[in-house]
């Protein structure tokens, strides 16, 4: 297993990108499932394996990332399909979170990670969760250092990066608690 | 904060097929001699039992639980997995016994009399091994494990799912230790697992009153 968290490729996103967050308060599960709108079904977006694959009817498999207790589901296109992450509130570290700057770039976002033969890539990385309750926000962060730039995955997940790319944190926006365990 | 209340709804899986039947999961019982060779009937989708080669050209075959059930002997009677019904996977898995105790039969059939016997007499001892082996693997689902709402949603997730006979198998060869979320009751289970030959880390979290899945996850 790896320990640095991986470097990301940004790739700016036109299509809209809505998340559905639960949390299961009993058995302790946080998930996001991401939805991508408007979606550009235009064939010339697609790599010529992707367009053999659509024309073939070939279902592609989905690929599985592990940052830690995170479980990231990606489609065949990479993209974030759904987070899922099993946490004790209780461990969650109360603090006054740094805003995101206003209008980061919406992006598709691309781990730079080699996936194993069955499509899974796994890193052994702690994750600190720090809860904001006064701006309804939980980050996930992966190490000590400063996040440079922030992109937005989705309408209330973002994503922060060092300065040489590689993922810092996630920022869930919106989140009201994990006792009442739902969205604004 | 609430508490957990150990309200959890748990519900039964519908009984479904496999959503990934060309993935070999795989669980090996501890005794498990090192080097054995995973038995994957087509018609289970499943990994039913192993087979390893105890001394030169002597192979024991056993179940999921780790029980021998049987031997064979190379060159001294016909195999009990025919290699003309067995397909080398990658890392070296063998598949095709649903297939071959089918079909085994049929196919031998135009075949001089002799020869049909001894195969016929293998074939039958074949069943009884395959059999055996499915016995036990029918006997994991004995009693039945229940799923939260969340777990549910797993188990229909390509890429997450895990068969519900390597949860069994989890629970029964796993590592036991309290919950790490701090969930009264229930317990996380961790061994090693194959998926396609590779080696992860499967961790099962259940609630041991009903035998609720609470989490689970492979890495």
């Amino acid at each position: 297993m790896i320990t640095t968290s991986p470097r990301l490729i940004l790739k700016t996103r036109h299509t809209k990108c809505r998340s559905n967050v639960n949390w299961d308060q009993d058995t302790r599960v946080l998930s996001l499932l991401l939805t991508y709108l408007d979606e550009d079904r235009n064939i010339e977006n697609l790599k010529l394996s992707e367009k053999i694959a659509q024309d073939f009817g070939i279902e592609q498999g989905d690929y599985r990332l592990i940052l830690g207790e995170m479980d990231i589901l990606l489609d065949f296109k990479k993209r974030i399909t759904s987070l899922e992450i099993r946490t004790n509130p209780l461990t969650w570290q109360p603090c006054s979170l740094l805003p995101i700057p206003c209008e980061p770039d919406a992006v598709f976002v691309n781990f730079v990670v080699d996936y194993d033969e069955n499509c899974i890539a796994s890193y052994d990385l702690p994750i600190r969760i720090m809860q904001d309750l006064s701006r309804h926000e939980l980050s996930f962060g992966f190490g000590d250092f400063a996040t440079s730039r922030w992109a937005v995955i989705a309408d209330n997940l973002a994503v922060g990066m060092t300065a040489d790319n590689h993922l810092n944190e996630f920022r869930l926006s919106d989140f009201i608690d994990g006792g009442n365990g739902s969205t604004r | 904060m609430a508490d957990y209340t150990s309200e959890e709804q748990a519900l039964d899986l519908p009984v479904t097929n496999s959503i990934e039947p060309e993935t070999i999961f795989d669980l090996r019982p501890p005794e498990m001699p090192v080097g054995a060779v995973p038995v994957f009937d087509d018609e289970l989708c499943a990994v039913v039992g192993y087979r390893h080669e105890c001394t030169t050209g002597v192979y024991r075959l056993y179940d999921l639980e780790g029980k021998i059930i049987g031997m064979e002997e190379k060159g001294l009677e016909t195999p009990l997995f025919d290699p003309l019904d067995l397909i080398f996977f990658a890392g070296g898995i063998f598949r095709g016994i649903g297939k071959g105790v089918v079909t085994g039969t049929v196919r031998t059939a135009p075949k001089v009399a002799a020869l049909t016997a001894t195969r016929l007499s293998a074939r039958v001892l074949a069943i009884s091994v395959v059999g055996a082996m499915r016995t036990a693997f029918k006997g994991l689902s004995v009693r039945s494990l229940k799923f939260t709402a969340t777990t549910s949603l797993r188990m229909v997730t390509k890429g997450r799912y895990v068969p519900q006979h390597i949860l069994h198998l989890a629970i029964k060869y796993g590592k036991r230790a309290a919950d790490p979320q701090g969930i009264k009751g229930a317990f996380l289970y961790t061994t090693k697992m194959f998926r396609n030959g590779t080696e992860y880390t499967l961790e099962v979290v259940v609630r041991e009153s009903d035998w609720t899945i609470f989490h689970f996850l492979y890495k």
